[in-house]
């Protein structure tokens, strides 16, 4: 069932994405329909090969990449877009240019190219007989291209036109709306993470250029300020700003499209009536750049609320010895270290709390932090073959947990034995001030 | 070759190239975080280093400056065109209109009626309201050429040097400044954002000659161009350490990084496995200790891994425990400093006043009074009309619209 509400979904965006050609190239129909056709054949032979040939995270990261390429593309069009006098080589959708029969055959190859590898991705995934389905999908995905071109598009009204750049926007937010259903494709959280790191790093730039005191000299309140933009929601607010710029600058260039003169025009009625026509074909050209903003703000919530589910157990509570060891034996009731299974444990010192986490990959034990060096520690879950940082949605594989870097849980030094785990509790409690307390939240850093 | 200066200078002056070269370093940063988290440390290390990029950020400020310079001409050339009305420049004007002959007369009464300013000189007649944004523009514009200026300026030369300066003590010899640390003092401060102030007050020089100078926190001291940029507070502590196996006492002074109150830090004992670890404790009253000179120390002795011995130490106090002895007789105050020499900082504080002062320019203009314009020329009768507004443009193009259709109806 949920592969077929999948494929359905995926049918309807596909023929949405159609509607967008058609209105962009609308001269060009056969051009269109044969560059989509061979666009969703090689997207097809493409997907294939690449979850033929590779295993693991591999496929998904390059899948990742040409939806985070196309994202930035996206950025160089809506800039042109929005620049009054766009240069001539750069107006690929121009009118004049889009009446070429191979400048549409390859806008609609590229586009059919990269839905049909997304479509293989989501689709060939979900079970036995996943891949015979997906091939199904996109010998639908040719008929209805016909059926949407030559039978549906002419029937909608021809007031809906696509505005410069409207089409690539209308493309990449499908890509966006298609990858943000799965977090190994999802690009708007690891954006919200990298724009905290940026506006991080760039406060203590900003701070150490311009020789402004660190916090022992500010008041409190105003350094409460300025901790605000370290805070989680600067991370997502930030993001969500870059994720509907080009949205922005697309439909603010059809705003700034001139009014026609009518200082020549002497009755007063005219004149309104000239301009009131013309204000009415501006507003018609923002229904697909409207349409695209809805299916991004679709995926930024999609991105917050994956359907995949964790496993996330409560923590333990765990004490040391006397002599400040904590041991976790590998067998306790219920629990089993070796069952490959996340287990977290919390460990208390006073105010002090230290969550971390034992795992059983690559026929060893190892013990993380339950938080990395980088984002605020909202902890990690576990799916098939990762582990997920809930903060950034960054995908981590279980073998390489336990190296640090990146998003990776922070690895706790240990000894183990065949009875269970030993870490020291003053190790653990410096570990997490040390990486995860200090190495962020404050505009300086650590002292 | 007037032609390839024109097509240089046009390409130079360009609006565009800015956004393009920011741009690329973005889309620069955009592959760096593919493969580091300190995405902004290394692409600053890489501009540093990188002589293209260096040269690609300057042109930046030359495409300010020639935008400053095209945009200064173009107002001057408006301004006496509203005057003499000869060489309108080319496409400064949002509306042209050609009309048949206009009687003056009328002309000036309508212009009257729609609460414009007029000047009629010759055949031509300039009316106008509101005022020129182009001042806050122009602020902008170099304050952009500073900032950028500064930026480049400031990522190729900027060179820094953390050392501590302690009271009593000379500055570090690798600052290239003679002097001599007096006395440092800080204080409550009641400012709208700083808490504290800090007085650093450094014998400049030797003998006869010496005199002595002021280094607070905001904005930081200079001498010989390199700025005393005070980054935090220490301690350094007279200790003197005596362990149960050995006669030897350890005494020295050490510098400690133990402010605020809390903060840990600690030193290794020379030729020993012993360690001890410091924090000031926050005294229960809420006086800082730093502004008070009353230190209390907690300290912890660690031999190896081990904790041997652990207590508070007041100044002036000792402490025996275990076989251990622990003195604190005297302690001095310390700053860790960073030394800047950065000639792009100035650059960057002049383009802080200029944005500042095209906003407060800015906001008042384009909310009460934005320059709206209309230009009448008669040429061999019949009268050209160009027209544009800053702001408002809607109302003007009404007024204006009716204006000619009044015009019109009278010819």
């Amino acid at each position: 069932m949920p592969l077929l509400v999948k494929g359905l979904t995926l049918l309807i965006l596909w023929g949405v994405l159609v509607v967008g050609l058609t209105r962009a190239f609308a001269a060009r129909k056969s051009a269109l329909t044969a560059g989509s056709v061979l666009g969703l054949i090689t997207g097809t032979v493409a997907g294939f090969l690449l979850f033929g040939s590779f295993t693991g995270e591999l496929p998904f990261a390059i899948i990742k990449s040409l939806v985070a390429v196309a994202f930035i593309s996206l950025f160089i069009v809506a800039a042109f877009a929005w620049h009054k006098d766009p240069a001539p080589a750069i107006t690929v959708f121009s009118p004049s240019l889009s009446d070429h029969p191979a400048v549409t055959a390859m806008a609609a190859f590229l586009t059919a190219t990269v839905f049909a590898i997304l479509a293989v991705c989501r689709l060939s995934n979900s079970g036995d007989n996943a891949t015979v389905l997906a091939v199904c999908f996109i010998l639908l995905a040719m008929v209805e291209l016909w059926l949407v071109v030559y039978r549906l598009e002419p029937l909608l009204p021809s007031v809906l036109k696509m505005p410069r750049g409207g089409l690539p926007l209308l493309a990449v937010s499908l890509f966006l709306f298609i990858a943000s259903s799965s977090p190994r494709l999802d690009l708007f959280s690891p954006l919200s993470m990298k724009v905290m790191k940026l506006i991080h790093d760039f406060v203590h730039q900003f701070f150490e250029s311009m020789l402004i005191p660190d916090h022992p000299f500010f008041r409190t309140d105003v350094w409460a300020y300025i901790g605000m933009l370290f805070s989680n929601s600067v991370g997502f607010w930030g993001g969500l700003i870059i994720w509907f710029i080009p949205a922005a600058l697309i439909a603010i260039a059809v705003f700034r499209q001139p009014l026609p003169s009518v200082a020549h025009v002497r009755q007063a009625a005219t004149r309104r009536k000239l301009i009131a026509g013309h204000l009415r074909e501006r507003r018609c050209l923002l229904f697909f750049p409207f349409f695209a903003t809805i299916l991004m703000a679709v995926a930024v919530y999609e991105s917050g609320h994956p359907s995949v589910e964790y496993w996330d157990p409560k923590p333990i509570a765990v004490k040391a010895d006397g002599a400040g060891t904590i041991h976790i034996p590998v067998k306790d009731g219920e629990t089993d270290l070796k069952d490959g299974k996340l287990h977290k444990y919390i460990f208390l010192q006073g105010a002090k709390k230290v969550r971390f986490f034992v795992l059983y990959r690559s026929d060893e034990l190892t013990v993380v932090l339950d938080a990395c060096s980088i984002c605020q520690p909202e902890g990690y879950g576990q799916s098939e073959g990762t582990v997920i940082c809930y903060y950034c949605k960054t995908l981590i594989p279980l073998e390489t947990v336990g190296k640090p870097g990146g998003c990776n849980p922070v690895p706790v030094s240990f000894t183990a034995d065949a009875g269970g785990v030993h870490l020291s509790a003053v190790s653990l409690i410096n570990t997490w001030n040390e990486q995860v307390q200090s190495a962020k939240k404050v505009p300086g850093g650590p002292e | 070759m007037r032609r390839l200066l024109r097509g240089f200078h046009s390409i130079i002056a360009s609006r565009a190239v800015t956004p393009i070269i920011l741009g690329c370093f973005a889309l620069i940063y955009i592959i760096i975080a593919f493969y580091t988290d300190e995405t902004l440390v290394a692409l600053m290390a890489l501009v540093r280093s990188n002589s293209p990029l260096i040269l690609l950020l300057s042109c930046i400020p030359v495409n300010l400056l020639a935008i400053l310079c095209r945009e200064t001409a173009q107002f001057s050339d408006r301004r006496h065109a509203g005057l003499s009305a000869k060489g309108l420049p080319v496409g400064t004007y949002q509306e042209r209109v050609f009309l048949g002959t206009v009687q003056t007369g009328l002309l000036e009464k309508k212009i009257e009626q729609s609460g414009y300013h007029y000047r009629i000189k010759g055949d031509s007649c300039a009316a106008w309201k509101g005022i020129s944004i182009f001042p806050a523009r122009f602020l902008f514009l170099m304050g952009s050429f500073c900032l950028f200026a500064g930026i480049l300026v400031s990522l190729t030369t900027r060179v820094s040097l953390r050392d501590v300066v302690i009271e009593g003590e000379p500055l570090p010899e690798a600052v290239g400044v003679r002097g001599r640390v007096e006395q440092i003092t800080l204080r409550q401060h009641n400012g709208i954002i700083l808490s504290h102030s800090l007085d650093m007050n450094i014998a400049l020089g030797e003998g006869d000659e010496a005199s002595v100078r002021k280094f607070g926190v905001y904005p930081p001291g200079r001498i010989n161009g390199i700025f005393f940029y005070p980054r935090y507070l220490g301690l350094a502590p007279l200790i003197e350490f005596t362990p149960p196996e050995s006669g030897q006492v350890f005494s020295s002074y050490i510098k400690l990084m133990i402010y605020p109150p809390g903060k840990e830090d600690g030193v290794q004992i020379p030729r020993s496995p012993y360690r001890i670890s410091f924090t000031i404790i926050e005294p229960m009253t809420g006086a800082e200790p730093y502004i008070t000179g009353k230190f209390n120390l907690r300290f912890k002795v660690l031999k190896g891994n081990d904790q041997v011995s652990e207590g508070t130490l007041p100044l002036g106090g000792t402490v025996s425990r275990g076989g251990y002895t622990l003195s604190f007789p005297d302690a001095k105050k310390l700053v860790a400093v960073d030394f800047v020499k950065d000639p792009g900082l100035p650059l960057l504080w002049i383009a802080g006043l200029l944005f500042l002062g095209a906003i407060v320019a800015y906001i008042p203009i384009r909310m009460f009074a934005p320059r709206r314009e209309i230009i009448f020329i008669q040429r061999n009768g019949s009268t050209e009309v160009f027209s544009r507004a800053e702001g408002r443009a809607a109302k003007h193009r009404g007024i204006l619209h009716n204006m000619l259709d009044h015009l019109c109806q009278s010819q």
